[in-house]
């Protein structure tokens, strides 16, 4: 059965699209930004696992660095699968936007 | 730079270990680099700020995986909501007998909270102690302070950070064009910071000091909250008006806050200096004396990790010494140092307690009726249990639905109950007697909803674990062909139930039995007097306090001719301590040598001739008292039937002989007639001994006047009113009210006692009873087939229906019996609120048997009478 996506994981999906194979710790910052809020990091790699279960998105362990104290990145990309859920999530969410716009005018 | 070490420990606990070493990197390389833009400490916070975020997650993830773990799918809890739906009768009856059981019991708990866990308005209410001097030989009853040691005391003693004295007392305040007798409280001028409190307007007394007067030459004085309303309506311009108060010009320069202190039985309307008692030099003064305790109590406040035995023990030395100066003060006392709590609700905490012991067993019997309820109805799910059982559910799966269902039902009951004992405790509150002190917190709040909230989940488990157990059990129902005999309960089990209902409800119906059976003997006990038709109103003679012998006579003379001239009045006379209505003198007699402090004591009344005849009191033996009975005449005194009894043997040999009183005029008194004993305190307490003086040879400032109306008249109070102040303009008095209201007042307390056992014991009654019609219906439906053979057989309608009955009320008797030992407890809890009726009275005890039983076979005559309407042929043909 297919699970519908959240709005969280709409959000790191589109990241990860407009993205250059981003790590975690910069979707963490994007997210932030994009919110306005604090994002708890465990968060963000647990929706990342989610959506990497489903095949949506790949994963990638990057070389450690000592600004990181020796700590390895771990890059995502995006997927076929992921494109095509994404865009049909954001089609739906577009849809109900504007019939509620339209439903708004004829009233 | 480095993230601080202690949110990296506690970020890597809550993080998922898979990810730490990315997450690590991550928040490293991220703090070095918002540590060089925006500074060190910034990166901490933000840090930190990262780290609170996850533990709420992790919080919400925790929350989320517990409730999983109980309620695995919602669809469960659909199914069981739709269960309860489906059957709405049955539901509603577990909803309100379970929310009448925990309602029960949050109650309970909100008094307990109230008396033992409730703050007091006051500031750190565990250093306030209440010190009081008690005389060795009554310890219960004697008690108080004088000025002067209680002053020695805070001087000599290390231990007080600050003591007050407390006394109570009256004055005539005006308000308007009349003059309202209040009641006040005479304290320390220390007593607000002792307590820790700050008036709600204007200043306290500390600035004047115990005895000084304000600028403009008044004695300062302050309102309660209550009394600022009732005297005043609430006006806030009455701060720093002067006021004429007995005839001492008297300042208002402040009000205290709202529900201040519960100190004492009646609502308070005002405070004073102890200035109002004497000067301290004077030593005829309440003030002056060290001898005369006139303070009802000091209230103290214990210097840091003073102990309350420290205290006690260091007043005890203080006491010590003053006694090298006067050994007669300090002989056969001793020093009592309580703590504030324990001295506002002694004597309530014994019966908060059997209040909660009472609540607890409602709620057993409660439980014990929903499971049998559930019982039931959990047979009817039995196959549906077998079926699933036999799909492959664990034993676990299959009892959660029960668990579930009777979890939600105790919950929803559970808060019916809590906003049900809300109500019934607020709508209480204000019919509390007086001497149950309205404590703050009486009506449940947070924690009662968290106390009664737990009670449901725990009630809700116990209630469907039970069932859940029996009905789950591994069997193989299904795979025999004797399909129809599904008796998935055993009867022992359900009959078991059916008799501990009962055995619950015995107490329960004892103590109302026992209660209301005092209560009846209360209200049909002789007091002595005949108080129908006579009404009694307090009035201050003199507004200053200090009118002569002859004054005061004249003005009674006076008084009494006006009200006598109002229509409907039939007799009037005057007292200055009328029965039951709480005023009462006591004093030291001397019977044949002069009083000493082993003296016998007796009580005092100040009486004119009219008083014996307008209350009824019979005169025994001599004569009453006459209008020569004046100051220039003999002493004389008249005396109770006890008195004469116990002092002189007889009334005849009392007539004539001479007694002396420790206060009441000096000198010898004749005692020329006995009258009937009269109940002063109350309908149950017994009278005492009692000696009448003429008021013309010791006159009263303060006389009550008692007003006697033909039958079917009441008298019009404003008319009594104008007719007292006609002579006197300005004379200050209390409402006029009738007997029979202080005598309900009297009668207030058992009376509400009994209401609330008696309601609790109808409840028991209610569900014993549904619980023997519940199980006899359940037992006879089981036993469908059997008596269609027995009647096929040859068994008559009428043998049939005596043996539902008799075995529906074999678990009945058992319970009586195991319920008698639990009657007898209760009825011995409640010994204290008990008169005139013992704990073990037979014809309650065999009245509430009877009736639980007479309920019983009432409850077990339907299923009954629809056994022998069984149709044996067809029960037969469903065998095949």
């Amino acid at each position: 059965m297919k699970t519908k996506l959240g709005p969280f994981e709409v959000l790191l999906l589109q990241l990860l699209e407009a993205g250059d194979d981003p790590h975690g710790g910069e979707l963490r910052e994007a997210v932030e930004a994009a919110t306005g809020r604090v994002c708890a990091p465990g968060a963000v790699y647990t929706a990342l696992d989610r959506l990497e279960q489903r095949g949506l998105v790949s994963s990638l362990l990057g070389e450690p660095t000592p600004k990181r104290g020796g700590k390895r990145r771990r890059h995502y990309r995006i997927e076929k699968a992921g494109r095509l859920e994404l865009a049909e999530a954001v089609a739906a969410m577009r849809q109900l936007v504007s019939g509620v716009a339209s439903a708004k005018a004829r009233s | 730079m480095t993230p601080p070490r202690l949110a990296r420990a506690v970020l890597a606990r809550l993080s998922n270990p898979k990810h730490w070493e990315e997450i690590d990197g991550d928040l490293t390389e991220w703090f070095a680099r918002t540590a060089d833009t925006s500074g060190a400490t910034r990166a901490r916070l933000a840090y930190w700020r990262i780290v609170a975020a996850t533990i709420a997650a992790s919080c919400i993830t925790i929350g989320q995986q517990l409730l999983r773990s109980v309620w695995p799918g919602h669809g469960e809890l659909r199914v069981v909501v739709r269960v309860l739906r489906r059957q709405p009768a049955a539901t509603l009856a577990l909803v309100v007998s379970l929310a009448l059981g925990i309602g029960a019991n949050a109650l309970g708990y909100s008094v307990l909270h109230a008396l033992l866990l409730a703050p007091l308005p006051v500031t750190d209410e565990a250093t306030l102690v209440v010190v009081r001097e008690v005389r060795l030989a009554e310890p219960e009853t004697s008690g108080g302070a004088s000025y002067l040691n209680v002053r020695d005391w805070q001087q000599q003693s290390p231990v007080f950070a600050g003591l007050a004295v407390v006394s109570q007392g009256q004055a005539g305040i005006p308000t308007g064009d009349t003059v309202v007798q209040a009641q006040g409280l005479t304290v320390s001028a220390s007593f607000f910071s002792v307590l820790g409190v700050a008036p709600a307007v204007g200043t306290t007394f500390e600035e004047w000091g115990d005895f000084g007067q304000t600028s403009s030459g008044a004695w300062p004085i302050m309102l309660t909250h209550s009394g600022w309303h009732r005297l005043f309506g609430g006006d806030d311009a009455i701060v720093g008006r002067t006021i004429d108060v007995d005839g001492q010009l008297t300042q208002v320069v402040g009000i205290t806050p709202r529900h201040l202190f519960p100190l004492t039985e009646e609502p308070i309307d005002y405070w004073t200096t102890p200035a109002a008692l004497g000067a301290a030099t004077d030593p005829s003064s309440t003030n002056g004396s060290r001898n005369f305790r006139g303070y009802v109590a000091a209230i103290g406040r214990l210097r840091p990790h003073v102990s309350i035995e420290q205290a006690q023990q260091d007043l005890e030395r203080v006491n010590a010494t003053l006694a090298h100066t006067s050994p007669s003060v300090f002989a056969g006392r001793r020093v009592e140092v309580q703590s504030l709590r324990a001295a506002l609700t002694q004597g309530s905490t014994a019966g908060a307690w059997t209040l909660v012991a009472l609540t607890c067993l409602v709620w057993l019997l409660t439980c014990a009726n929903a499971i049998n309820l559930q019982l039931a109805r959990a047979t009817a799910r039995a196959r549906d249990v077998d079926v699933r059982g036999a799909l492959g559910a664990t034993r676990a799966d299959l009892m959660r639905p029960f668990l579930l269902e009777n979890v939600l039902i105790a919950l929803v009951a559970g808060v019916t109950g809590f906003v049900l004992a809300r109500f019934v405790a607020g709508a209480l509150v204000p019919w509390l007697p007086v001497d149950i002190p309205s404590l703050p917190g009486l009506v449940p709040g947070a924690s009662g909803l968290t106390a009664t909230l737990m009670l449901s989940l725990v009630t809700g488990l116990l209630c469907g674990a039970g069932p859940a157990w029996m009905v789950t059990r591994p069997n193989n129902r299904l795979v025999s062909s004797d399909r129809s005999r599904t008796t998935v309960v055993s009867p022992l089990v359900r009959n078991g139930l059916l008799a501990m209902q009962v055995a619950l409800a015995l107490p329960l119906l004892t103590g109302g039995g026992l209660l209301l059976g005092s209560l009846y003997r209360q209200v049909v006990v002789a007091p002595g007097f005949n108080l129908a038709d006579v009404w009694a109103t307090r009035i201050s003679l003199s507004s200053a306090g200090d009118a002569d012998a002859a004054t005061l006579n004249r003005r009674l003379a006076t008084i009494r001719e006006s009200l006598l001239s109002l229509p409907g009045v039939d007799d009037v006379a005057f007292s200055q301590s009328v029965p039951y209505t709480g005023l009462d003198n006591s004093t030291r007699v001397g019977i044949t040598e002069a009083i000493t402090a082993d003296s016998p004591s007796t009580q005092l009344r100040f009486i004119t001739p009219d008083y014996l005849r307008v209350m009824r009191i019979p005169l025994v033996a001599g004569r009453s008292f006459e209008r020569t009975d004046t100051a220039s005449s003999a002493s004389v005194v008249v005396v109770s039937e006890w008195f004469a009894r116990h002092h002189f043997g007889s009334a005849s040999q009392a007539l004539g002989r001479t007694i002396t009183l420790g206060w009441g005029g000096d000198g010898p008194k004749h005692i020329v007639g006995v009258v009937g004993d009269v109940r002063h305190a109350g309908p149950s307490t017994p009278a005492g001994p009692e000696v009448y003086v003429p008021s013309a040879q010791f006159p009263n400032q303060t006389m009550s006047a008692v007003i006697r109306m033909r039958p079917g008249d009441t008298p019009v109070a404003a008319a009594i009113h104008e007719a007292i102040t006609r002579s006197e303009p300005g004379m200050a008095r209390q409402a006029l009210r009738a007997m029979n209201e202080y005598r309900a007042e009297r009668l207030a307390t058992p009376r509400f006692a009994a209401a609330v056992v008696v309601g609790f014991a109808l409840l028991a009654l209610t569900l014993a009873t549904v619980g023997v019609y519940g199980t006899v219906s359940y037992l006879t439906a089981v036993r469908r087939q059997e008596i269609g053979v027995r009647l096929a057989l040859g068994a008559s309608r009428g043998s049939v229906f005596g043996l539902v009955v008799t075995q529906a009320l074999r678990p009945v008797a058992f319970g009586v019996v195991g319920g008698l030992a639990l009657a007898l407890a209760a009825g011995s809890a409640m010994r204290p609120w008990l008169y005139d009726v013992t704990p073990t009275d037979l014809p309650t005890l065999s009245a509430v048997c009877l009736l639980l039983v007479a309920a019983a076979f009432a409850a077990a005559v339907p299923p009954a009478r629809r056994a022998t309407r069984v149709d044996p042929a067809q029960t037969l043909r469903a065998t095949d």
